[in-house]
């Protein structure tokens, strides 16, 4: 019998080796110019990465060593104090101030438990909160001063008419006494500190026939307590997308005449942001992110496979395959059908692509702000994670419509990018800010790795945020 | 030993990006994985797909190959994995067999009479599943176990497949050899 299962298998074998078809040399081609193109890409890629890393890092290097700055230093000349070498005796313009006197009076004991030297070392403590623990210190010097002056620094804080003359002649021996106390502690404090304790003498004069509590009420004097910062942010995005150039060296593409659109979609997310210190904050959330774009182009290639009965329709970004009876489905009976299934093999038609693409995106940036009392100016730079939640793919053309969910080519469920924005903040109140800023973000690797023509998506777009701070 | 220098040699220039040495090797297996990809794919876009993807993934990952005499049998795997995953990807099941039964009646004459093109035509009637396990093993010579591994489907599956699809082509070739017969008789 000749259908047996031994020659069956044989002759059909034999069948379909017997004959040897030979590749297009134009496949060659495609696949070299695919070969140098992801080896740019790599180079390209590299680059990037690499460019990233050091805008990150640079941030991060600068905090280290601002945290780091003098504090050493410093520890090592307060220990100084106790040897012989730290002057006596300090001529100031008017006084010659006994320095081991000047030194019980600001209290250094407490100045140096204050300022842990193991939390310095750590480099736990930043400059800020430095000048904050010398404040402390600074307050109850000024308040014994203030005392000694029968002024009662933590509840007066208006003067009447009839008390100001004492005051003031009170506030003026202070003064004195107080610049006194700085040279002195110019030997033991940081530019920083002797910046704070100039300011607190210029806020003692200015504020003399005010409020002379307000140093208490003025954050800055306060030792900040948290050391890290939450905010909760809510984020509408109205981005523009586009696709990346594809392959420039494909002859092909570079014939293609595509009009792009980009079109313009919200996106969603909550994010929260952690206070590294003053001056950064690390973010991160979850946001959903949308990727439109609308292609108009005069090169959609449709051919007739006879022997599977598939139509093709294949357009720069997109591939479908329709059996006969799908296509038929398919064709818009409102237009002319000028598609013949008999007559037409292959041909060349203009198309519409419609590209809807869905993400789940997971940023991770770092943001760099400097705050005016109700503004903020900041720059953020970081990653995402972008995960294909959805993907749509329209093709129109000649009386045709086609709309198919998850049938784009998507090789890669995640993609990986990174983003740069400026943007301005507004405090309404100390808790509550809005916060507008532009921003672009680009993925790193395309969605359709597999396909000949690659779609990396980027976006730029105007960010509005809505901000909740927690202390 | 003279194949296995060659392929070495080979495979060195081409981790450097030495771009003859990637039209070398390109030129040395275009024929027979072009071959495969037109067999194991459903129509010629589609199989061109999967050739000009699986030559990328060969060049890409060629640094990763160790026994430089395997080249052959690697590269021919790679060409099979992206197959099953395109096909697998696409989803595009056809016709069902009984419909698909439209063959050109100039090539009747039982297996013998008929035309690859005929025979691929015939198997590309089956259903997914079933015809690439019937491929890879009757055609590329895999066996029941390889084919698992690469479908990612049991042993006893494929074999199942294979009966499934063995029994469909024989039941569609006696059916045309029953027409011919009696193409034969009205003739006489």
């Amino acid at each position: 019998m000749k259908l047996d299962k031994d020659f069956f298998d044989s002759d059909i074998k034999e069948k379909l080796l017997s004959e040897n078809k030979i590749p297009d040399s134009k496949l060659w081609n495609q696949i070299n110019n695919e070969l140098k193109f992801r080896e740019k890409k790599r180079k390209r890629n590299f680059l990037f990465l690499l460019s990233s890393l050091i805008i990150i890092f640079i941030p991060i290097v600068l905090i280290i060593f601002s945290t780091l700055d003098s504090s050493e230093r410093l520890i090592h000349k307060i220990s100084k104090n106790n040897s012989a070498k730290f002057p006596s005796k300090i001529k100031t313009k008017k006084n010659t101030v006994n320095t081991s006197k000047a030194r019980a009076k600001l209290k250094i004991d407490v100045f140096r438990n204050n300022l842990n030297p193991s939390l310095l070392k750590n480099n736990l403590l930043t400059n800020n909160q430095k000048i904050n623990s010398t404040s402390t210190l600074l307050i109850p010097i000024l308040d014994k001063k203030f005392n000694q002056g029968k002024f009662n620094f933590k509840n007066s804080s208006v003067m009447t008419e009839a008390n100001a003359p004492v005051k003031e002649k009170n506030l003026a021996k202070i003064q004195r006494e107080l610049n006194d106390s700085i040279h002195v502690l110019n030997f033991l404090k940081p530019l920083s500190t002797r910046l704070m304790l100039s300011k607190n003498i210029s806020q003692l004069n200015l504020n003399k026939d005010s409020k002379l509590n307000m140093m208490k009420k003025n954050d800055s004097f306060r030792p900040v307590k948290n050391l890290l910062f939450l905010s909760l942010d809510f984020s509408p995005t109205y981005s523009h997308r586009s696709l990346s150039n594809i392959s420039a060296s494909e002859a092909f593409y570079k014939s293609l005449k595509e009009n792009e659109t980009g079109i313009i979609s919200p996106s969603f997310g909550i994010n929260i942001g952690v206070r590294i210190n003053e001056k950064y904050f690390l973010n991160t959330g979850i946001n959903k992110v949308n990727y439109r774009s609308t292609y108009h182009s005069q090169s959609c290639y449709v051919a007739v496979d006879t022997s599977s009965n598939l139509i093709s329709f294949n357009t720069a970004f997109d591939e479908q395959y329709f059996s006969d009876q799908e296509f038929t489905d398919n064709i818009d009976d409102s237009e002319e059908n000028e598609f013949n299934l008999d007559e037409l093999s292959e041909d060349t038609f203009s198309y519409v692509n419609k590209i809807n693409l869905q993400f789940l995106k997971f940023p991770l940036t770092l943001d760099y702000g400097i705050r005016t009392e109700n503004f903020k100016i900041s720059f953020s730079a970081g990653f995402s994670a972008y995960w294909v939640t959805n993907a749509f793919s329209t093709i129109e053309t000649l009386g045709f419509v086609s709309n198919r969910k998850n049938l784009m080519p998507i090789s890669n469920n995640w993609l990986i990018g990174g983003g740069l924005g400026l943007g301005l903040e507004y405090f309404m109140t100390e808790k509550f800010s809005i916060r507008s800023s532009i921003n672009s973000e680009k993925s790193f690797n395309a969605i359709n790795k597999s396909s000949q023509f690659k779609i990396v998506p980027y976006w730029i777009g105007v960010n509005f945020q809505i901000r909740y701070y927690l202390n | 030993m003279k194949t296995i220098s060659i392929y070495e040699n080979l495979v060195n220039r081409c981790v450097n990006r030495d771009e003859k040495a990637q039209k070398e090797l390109y030129e040395l297996f275009c024929i027979p994985m072009y071959n495969l990809c037109l067999r194991l794919a459903k129509n010629k876009f589609e199989a061109e797909d999967i050739y000009q993807d699986s030559f990328i993934k060969v060049f890409e990952n060629l640094k990763y190959l160790k026994n430089k005499n395997m080249l052959p049998g690697w590269i021919k795997k790679i060409f099979v994995r992206t197959a099953i995953d395109k096909i697998r990807m696409n989803k595009v099941d056809l016709i069902p067999i009984e419909n698909s039964y439209n063959l050109k009646t100039e090539s009747f004459d039982a297996i013998d009479l008929l035309q690859e093109s005929d025979i691929l035509e015939l198997i590309n009637s089956l259903p997914n599943k079933s015809r690439t396990v019937f491929l890879l093993y009757v055609v590329e010579g895999y066996s029941h176990k390889e084919i698992a591994e690469m479908m990612n489907i049991n042993e006893g599956t494929s074999k199942s497949q294979l009966f499934d699809a063995r029994n469909s082509l024989k039941k569609q070739i006696k059916k045309m050899e029953l027409s011919l017969s009696r193409l034969e008789y009205a003739e006489l």
